[in-house]
């Protein structure tokens, strides 16, 4: 089973009202679990976890965790990537970005768009706060649930 | 010579059978964007299936700001507003969807065959005849509602110098003119009937059918992305509608978004 499959696998269950689901083939098993809170994937003894974006709140970095993680205050929370796609921070090439580092947004304002097979996905900011980090990079693609930006609630 | 007339939205409303797009008809002589309008419409609780259909757009949407130039009483030009219930991961087939659904309706209402260039321009010889975008709109993680903007070129003659010889309608092809309501109720039927199907089975059919009408696949292709291009062969979709393209080093890379550029090949027509 290859990560698309896996992908298309998830996508299917999101519309149901299947909580579980495992699958075993050639030694390599695969379970995805839905909860209120988070989605886990494991595979096989590689112990990989792929966290849905359910809980915004980024948590203290566990250990392990990359440095640049760690630095992050616990108060700040993250916007993340709700489709798969390329990540826009303008409305178009020869415009202002919709936001910089510093800018003060509100919860609803639009922050950036991404963009899968011309289906354009203008992404809001769930919380009212100041941008301290762009984790997205131009015109580059975004994976599901990836970050886009780093919010200082405020 | 062409008379400039305004659609005649009775004539859909009263031929239309449709479940629910068209339905709730907005109909607009001169608008800024029909998909601004159904997004706002979607915005303040206008229910699944209303159609803002309009004979001139001011402000015309493409992709990433471009403009679609849409001239008076010769065209189509709809939105439609949906509140698929599916998840926002697999929004973006509605978009190779629609464009089956125009190819296919164009071809049973005009006898025109069309094909369509990834992910979802309509073509003819390698010129636009029509152009779709898309616009989701999110509650949470969950869809709050889409709208599908269609632009068709129908009866339009005439085309600016800039894109005279990339774009073209159903009249230049022809060499008459088109009764653009019966296309109108024509694609919209197939949208829903197609929309339906989707919900139901998933998206094998859509990808079936999008092979099947495209003429991207198997074709060399460059795609210019902001600040990168890539070259190399369109070999197929992935699993979320993205383009597989197959580098010159053997390297596969899936494009989701870009401008496609087909190459012709020496022998190619």
């Amino acid at each position: 089973m290859n990560i698309d499959e896996i992908k298309e696998i998830i996508a299917i269950l999101e519309n149901t009202g299947i909580t579980e689901f495992e699958w075993e083939e050639s030694g390599v098993k695969v379970r995805i679990k839905k909860g209120k809170e988070a989605w886990a994937l494991s595979t096989g003894t590689h112990e990989s976890h792929i966290v849905r974006p359910a809980a915004e709140e980024l948590n203290p970095a566990p250990e392990g965790a990359r440095p640049e993680e760690i630095k992050r205050s616990p108060h700040q929370k993250m916007i993340k990537a709700p489709i798969v796609g390329t990540f826009y921070r303008a409305p178009s090439p020869d415009s202002e970005p919709y936001v910089e580092v510093g800018s003060v947004v509100k919860k609803g304002q639009i922050v950036c768009v991404i963009e899968a097979m011309k289906l354009m996905n203008e992404i809001e900011s769930d919380v009212d706060g100041r941008i301290v980090e762009i984790l997205g990079e131009n015109a580059h693609p975004v994976e599901y649930g990836g970050p886009l930006f780093s919010v200082e609630p405020v | 010579m062409t008379v400039k007339k305004g659609l005649h939205t009775d004539q859909i409303i009263k031929s239309l059978r449709t479940r629910y797009i068209g339905k709730e008809l907005l109909y607009f002589k001169s608008i800024g964007s029909t998909n601004l309008e159904a997004s706002e419409a979607g915005h303040k609780g206008s229910p699944e299936g209303t159609l803002v259909i309009a004979d001139k757009q001011t402000h015309g949407k493409g992709r990433l700001g471009r403009s679609w130039i849409s001239p008076p009483f010769a065209n189509l030009y709809f939105s439609i507003l949906l509140r698929p219930r599916i998840s926002p991961l697999t929004a973006g087939w509605i978009n190779l969807l629609a464009s089956v659904s125009l190819v296919k309706s164009i071809q049973s209402s005009t006898g025109l065959v069309a094909d369509i260039k990834w992910p979802n321009d309509i073509m003819v010889n390698e010129k636009k005849l029509g152009g779709i975008l898309t616009e989701l709109y999110l509650k949470g993680d969950q869809i709050d509602y889409l709208v599908l903007g269609i632009g068709i070129n129908v009866n339009m003659s005439r085309f600016p110098a800039l894109i005279s010889e990339r774009a073209t309608s159903l009249k230049k092809e022809l060499k008459h003119d088109l009764h653009r309501e019966a296309l109108c109720i024509s694609i919209l039927e197939k949208i829903e009937e197609d929309l339906e199907l989707f919900y139901q089975k998933g998206p094998g059919t859509v990808l079936s059918e999008w092979e099947k009408h495209s003429n991207t696949l198997g074709k060399s292709v460059i795609v210019r992305q902001p600040g990168q291009t890539l070259s190399g062969k369109a070999i197929g979709l992935d699993s979320n509608g993205g383009l597989m393209v197959e580098t010159e080093d053997g390297a596969k890379v899936t494009v989701m978004a870009g401008d496609v550029i087909h190459l012709q090949t020496i022998g190619e027509t």
